[in-house]
């Protein structure tokens, strides 16, 4: 992208956009690119080589080129905050309590992708509905059964404790999300990304206008707990895609 | 046909909540810690679940309604009302258990692998070959040290070393197998008495270069082919093996000073099979000191081995005392009581 395609990009950045911005809250200042590389330090580093290390995940999405760098950069974000959550509190009490009671307790993050119950969830409707059993097999994945069940809560999570499992979620977001935006403009690759990240980040069944009216949002944080400092996920996954 | 009846539907609910039927095995002791009050939540993220064998330090914050009022519940006394859920978490945390927040329930015996001072254990000798200093004896000389662990009480060392055509694996206390194929990992038992080390294939790498340079088409095919093959070695000399691709784990459990390890689906102890259902991994398999009992832990159940089944178990601890093992957790029931159970084995 050259730089005057990315200041028209900038500058078509909409009224409402620019006053969320203003109103996020603390946070680096606006318009000036934020090296994240040095922003989270050996953080960053460690999970820019999880991926470097893990070069069969580009293979298991069975996604064009493009579309892979994409989905990884859409997940970038959460690599990097699952090495500072990694095992973190009680997260097998919340797998049990979901399980065992359901959607009410599914609202918590699993693994590399952090990746929610209710995600998965979300996932394997819209995959079964939206998706041909060919376009699932080619994702590895099957037809899910969707009953609200033990069992079907119990599989699920153990398919969230399997990082291949998260992988094929991944592949069935990007199948999902380019089936559901096919009709969606985008200026360009990078736009794609930050509205992508945004809806994996944000829900991805939230409208187009509410992901586009989320994408500047500042509620990125790599603690455990909410900090002063927030940052953009969209920003983070984007400048991952530029320098990978 | 009243009494037929009302049996049925008793059985009925005992099945439907897994309630066991009276067995021969220990009963457990149960005390509810807390009961949510109608209109309460609990806030599992600003909320602590700390158990251990010597008590349990439970903080839940609770909620009525998306607004509050906020209350803090810890050992059974309750704080509160707060009007903000940030005064909440400042009574929460005071005092609140200070044990380390990260958990792994694992039932497999996993020391921390501490950082080794390799300078000061490994050197060289005059041959240029290398040796082990370790508690005041020398090991070697080797051509290649391979490996080297030392056990949690710093009594034993166990390391894999090459020498000309052949491999070892060997201990401090002077026991010492050779091994064929190339070294894996290896493990040793809590007490660190006990080890095992898993290989791939049959022949040294002295061997395979021998082989190849004898340009024999189908024997280094032939060898290729065993270089897939596992096998086990314990440090007393046995060899359990071939295994293929399906020797998934092995491993000494916690407290538990016998390996056990898991092929094609079925567990085995000291190499020898034991009935264990399909699907638990080493990591969810709780044995018994002699073997003979053991308990199954998954997200939705504690399973014992004479049958007794409890319903998702939130956190469990467990600790072995004169040969017992017991074992101790949390549970939700009916949505709003907080119970710990205890049972031993």
């Amino acid at each position: 992208m050259s730089i005057k395609e990315r200041f028209k990009a900038r500058a078509i950045l909409p009224l409402t956009t620019a006053l969320w911005l203003a109103a996020a809250g603390p946070g680096p200042a606006v318009g000036r690119p934020l090296d994240y590389a040095s922003v989270f330090g050996a953080k960053y580093t460690a999970a820019e080589f999880f991926l470097k290390t893990n070069a069969w995940i580009s293979g298991a999405l069975a996604l064009d080129p493009d579309e892979v760098s994409l989905a990884l950069a859409v997940v970038f974000p959460e690599i990097l905050r699952f090495s500072a959550l990694e095992d973190f509190i009680q997260v097998r009490a919340l797998k049990v309590l979901y399980v065992q009671y359901g959607k009410k307790y599914a609202n918590f993050s699993v693994g590399r992708f952090q990746m929610k119950p209710m995600f998965a969830e979300q996932i394997e409707r819209d995959s079964n509905r939206l998706l041909t059993a060919e376009e699932q097999a080619a994702a590895g994945s099957p037809r899910f059964p969707l009953a609200d069940t033990v069992e079907t809560r119990r599989d699920r999570v153990l398919r969230l404790d399997e990082f291949k499992w998260q992988v094929r979620y991944l592949g069935l977001f990007m199948r999902i999300m380019n089936r559901k935006h096919a009709q969606t403009a985008f200026t360009d690759m990078r736009e794609r990304l930050r509205f992508y990240a945004t809806a994996y980040n944000a829900g991805y069944t939230n409208s187009e206008k509410t992901i586009r009216r989320l994408m500047p949002l500042r509620s990125y944080h790599t603690g455990p707990f909410e900090t002063e400092t927030k940052y953009c996920y969209a920003d983070v996954a984007l400048f991952f895609f530029d320098r990978f | 046909m009243k009494k037929t009846a009302t049996i049925l539907a008793l059985a009925f609910v005992v099945a439907a909540i897994g309630v066991p039927a009276p067995t021969q095995g220990p009963q457990p002791a149960r005390r509810m810690i807390y009961s949510l009050e109608p209109g309460e939540e609990i806030l599992w993220a600003e909320s602590f679940l700390c158990i251990d064998m010597d008590g349990e330090h439970v903080t839940l914050v609770v909620a009525k309604g998306k607004e509050g009022p906020f209350f803090v519940v810890r050992d059974g006394q309750k704080k509160g009302p707060f009007t903000k859920l940030d005064e909440a978490m400042k009574a929460a945390e005071e005092g609140r258990c200070d044990k380390p927040l990260r958990e792994r329930e694992s039932a497999m015996y996993e020391p921390a692998a501490g950082a080794l001072d390799m300078d000061s254990i490994v050197g060289a000798n005059d041959a240029g070959g290398q040796v082990i200093r370790f508690n005041g004896k020398v090991y070697g000389p080797y051509a290649m040290i391979l490996n080297l662990k030392i056990t949690a009480d710093k009594s034993r060392l166990y390391y894999v070393a090459a020498e000309n055509d052949k491999t070892w694996f060997a201990c401090s206390d002077g026991r010492k197998v050779q091994i064929g194929g190339m070294p894996e990992d290896f493990k040793f038992s809590p007490d660190g008495r006990n080890a095992l080390i898993k290989t791939s294939g049959v022949l040294s790498l002295a061997e395979m270069q021998k082989l190849v340079a004898a340009q024999d088409p189908e024997k280094t095919a032939a060898a290729m082919k065993d270089a897939d093959k596992k096998f086990l070695y314990a440090i007393d000399g046995r060899r359990f093996g071939p295994f293929g691709d399906n020797l998934s784990e092995f491993w000494f459990p916690k407290n538990v000073n016998i390996f056990y390890y898991e092929a094609g689906g079925r567990v085995y102890r000291d190499g020898v099979e034991i009935p264990v259902p399909k699907g638990f991994g080493a990591g969810a398999f709780f044995p018994s000191e002699d073997g003979k009992k053991y308990a199954l832990l998954s997200y939705e159940s504690l399973i014992f081995s004479d049958g007794v089944k409890f319903p998702f178990p939130l956190k469990l601890v467990t600790r072995v005392r004169n040969g017992e093992t017991v074992f101790k957790w949390l549970a939700l029931e009916n949505k709003k009581d907080f119970v710990v159970y205890q049972r031993a084995l």
